[in-house]
């Protein structure tokens, strides 16, 4: 509900804590990147704060840095994996701390491309509808060529870095950017989903009690989000973390019976 | 409001809620799928251990949409329970399949060919499976 994802936690704490390999991790991880996704952007797409077209067309960018990123997989040493790993969890936290409230009235004109691309659009604030521009969408796009291919290469959903270029380099208003950047990671998990199936990557046991209790939780935080200020969102994001790390834990061992 | 920018809204609203819909059933459909084939292993192993420490890879049966599909004929609950996970890896697809049409009917040609280039991007990882 964060539009942060919770994949990028469920790896190391299968992999440190449980003792699976780290293959194995990262596809049930990213097995869980597409149930979060898909359950938190049902509701936000309907609420209206989802960009659709800025989703579809970064989403060009993501598949194909997600495709990229799975193909090397096999090729990365663990070990480096694991440090790739845990610089993407530094910025997870960085920019939890760090994002920047909702931005100030917006003069600078919109970037010609978006105009182009038809991306600018509106969201509703206070029970009526605030319009705002896009910027910056070729410095927005090349980020996510990098998040897609990290998507791919770590098996998470790289939301941090994505909402990074839809909230500071885009300057989307930032529940358009989270909740877009939510809507995208879908997507750009199940462009490297097939990749990782073929290596499998992919467990059908260790996958079944992440989708169950993902989905049900996913979808009850979509739900919560248009009544809640985004200053609260962030700090309950660190919350979040922690929950899902005990109830993956829990699962962890219980799903295995 | 001019009138064409309002019928743009209605349909982008409506697009919205069929993406919507997509998502909720593809989940949906996943979930059951998953938790039918969680009680079928119960019901016969009361406990299976599965050793996950060493990376062996998935048998070759549960690497490809065909192998799992075989599989759930032959009534293996693991393949069940992999076919749900397919479903759910297949919904983001569906989506885009979706978005595409919507375009189309909308006579967006710029979007029609970039949800055409995501759609080809996403076949060609999901064929990659077969």
């Amino acid at each position: 509900m964060s539009g942060l994802g919770g994949g990028s936690i469920l790896t190391p704490v299968l992999y440190i804590f449980l003792g699976v390999d780290l293959h194995y991790a990262m596809g049930t991880s990213l097995v869980a990147t597409i149930a979060t996704s898909s359950g938190a952007a049902a509701a936000y797409v309907r609420e209206g704060y989802t960009n659709l077209r800025v989703g579809m067309f970064l989403e060009t960018a993501t598949t194909t840095g997600a495709i990229c990123g799975a193909l090397l997989v096999s090729l990365v040493p663990k070990p480096f994996l694991c440090i790739i790993f845990a610089l993407v969890l530094f910025q997870s936290a960085w920019s939890s701390l760090h994002a920047k409230s909702e931005k100030e009235e917006d003069l600078v004109p919109t970037d010609p491309l978006a105009e182009k691309l038809g991306l600018n659009g509106s969201y509703p604030l206070a029970g009526e509808m605030k319009s705002y521009k896009v910027h910056n969408v070729k410095g927005g796009y090349a980020v996510m060529l990098c998040a897609g291919c990290l998507s791919g290469l770590l098996g998470i959903g790289s939301g941090p870095l994505k909402v990074l270029a839809l909230d500071q380099l885009m300057r989307l208003p930032f529940k358009v950017s989270t909740t877009t950047s939510n809507f995208m990671i879908g997507v750009t998990a199940a462009a490297s989903a097939g990749v990782y199936m073929s290596r499998g990557y992919v467990d059908p046991v260790l996958s079944a009690p992440v989708v169950v209790g993902i989905v049900g939780g996913s979808m009850l935080g979509a739900r919560i989000l248009p009544k809640i200020k985004t200053n609260i969102l962030r700090r309950i994001f660190a919350v979040l973390i922690v929950l899902v790390a005990i109830q993956m834990i829990y699962k962890g061992f219980g799903g295995q019976l | 409001m001019s009138e064409s920018e309002s019928v743009t809204k209605a349909k982008s609203g409506h697009m919205s809620s069929t993406i919507s819909m997509v998502l909720i059933g593809g989940l949906t459909l996943s979930v059951i799928l998953v938790i039918v084939g969680e009680f079928v292993s119960l019901s016969r192993y009361a406990s299976f251990i599965t050793h996950y420490r060493i990376f062996n890879g998935e048998p070759s049966d549960y690497r490809t949409i065909e192998g799992v599909i075989r599989d759930v004929f032959h009534g293996k609950a693991r393949a069940i329970i992999q076919l749900g996970i397919v479903v759910l890896m297949a919904t983001p697809v569906v989506r885009v399949a979706f978005s595409l049409l919507a375009f189309g009917l909308e006579g967006d040609r710029k979007y029609v060919l970039i949800s055409a280039f995501v759609l080809c991007t996403l076949m060609y990882s999901l064929l990659s499976s077969t």
